[in-house]
């Protein structure tokens, strides 16, 4: 088969500046980004907490009151929407993974569920995060 | 159900010319992504519960003491390790899919590998040296 052939039968992929993205596809990119920043920063902030605790108490406590700080709160809240929404979505990924939820409407439920469950995670460990902390 | 059947439409000259069809090497990859992804789903809410009930909030002491005990150092490290093997394969295909020059791809991925192994180590000496 000619060249021509092959290119006139193929699939065209979207054309990302003019192609309406779907749901899914949002949440794809999510899985990306969110692994990225956890592969990055999470990955450091275990090294930098593993270190300081080796270090001493004094680099400890260092450690946390800089991740007490607005800054260091913000990086916090960050990190823990990503890694609840990588968690649920590599879930989702996993049923993919095996045969499962790949109907449209499935597969799209399951997103919105992994959205909701995310939220409903992320506010709840806040929420005791500040409760606890502030309860002692 | 597969969009090609071998011997049909789809197929490139691309295949031919560089005579390699699959990759040859990757399906491990692609299983070592999902085995880790598999256990993190354990190791992950551990992590998380811990941080939160453990961690937060308490004195350096108490954070110690919690990692001295044997279940808790133990899983530490397999959280540790899953981690950063699972976090080496992903940034390891992102990096294959946006960087195209030869060179630089090649110095990112060794970089990338000596990082996440180095703080893998790194993370386990410190663990093992606080709670031993
Ligand atoms: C990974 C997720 C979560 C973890 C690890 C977690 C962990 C904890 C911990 C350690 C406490 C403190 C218990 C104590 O006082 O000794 C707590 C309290 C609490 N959590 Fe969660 N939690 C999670 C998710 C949620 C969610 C999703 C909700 C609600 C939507 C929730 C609601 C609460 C409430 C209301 C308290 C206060 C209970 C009390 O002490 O009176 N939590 N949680
Ligand atoms: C419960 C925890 C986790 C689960 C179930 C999970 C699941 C997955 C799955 C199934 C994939 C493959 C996605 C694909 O083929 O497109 C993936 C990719 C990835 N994960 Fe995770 N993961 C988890 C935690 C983590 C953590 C803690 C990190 C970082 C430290 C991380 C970083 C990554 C990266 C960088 C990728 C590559 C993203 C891409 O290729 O688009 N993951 N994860």
């Amino acid at each position: 088969m000619s060249d021509q052939n092959i290119k006139a039968k193929r699939p065209l992929s979207p054309h990302l500046q003019v192609y309406k993205l779907p749901f899914s596809a949002y949440m794809s990119i999510l899985h990306r980004a969110s692994g990225a920043f956890l592969a990055l920063f999470g990955v450091f902030l275990i090294l930098a907490f593993s270190y300081s605790l080796m270090c001493g108490a004094e680099c400890y406590d260092a450690l946390v009151s800089l991740l007490g700080t607005l800054i260091g709160r913000l990086f916090l809240f960050a990190l823990s929407l990503c890694a609840f929404y990588h968690m649920f979505n590599g879930f989702r990924h996993l049923f993919w993974d095996s045969g499962k939820l790949f109907k449209i409407d499935n597969a799209q439920n399951a997103g919105a569920f992994v959205m909701l469950a995310t939220a409903a995670a992320v506010l709840g460990y806040w929420y005791c995060a500040y409760y606890y902390v502030l309860m002692k | 159900m597969p969009y090609y059947k071998k011997g049909e439409e789809f197929y490139s000259p691309l295949k031919s010319a560089k005579n390699t069809g699959s990759a040859k090497s990757g399906v491990h990859h692609w299983i070592h992504q999902r085995l880790t992804a598999v256990a993190l789903l354990i190791l992950m809410p551990w992590a998380l519960w811990s941080i939160h009930a453990n961690i937060l909030g308490a004195s350096y002491d108490e954070v110690v003491a919690w990692l001295s005990q044997p279940l808790n150092a133990i899983l530490s490290v397999l959280f540790i390790i899953t981690v950063h093997y699972h976090a080496l394969l992903g940034v390891q295909v992102i990096v294959e899919d946006y960087v195209h020059k030869e060179w630089l791809k090649i110095a990112k991925l060794v970089a990338q590998k000596l990082f996440y192994v180095a703080s893998a180590i790194a993370c386990i000496y410190a663990v093992f040296s606080v709670a031993l």
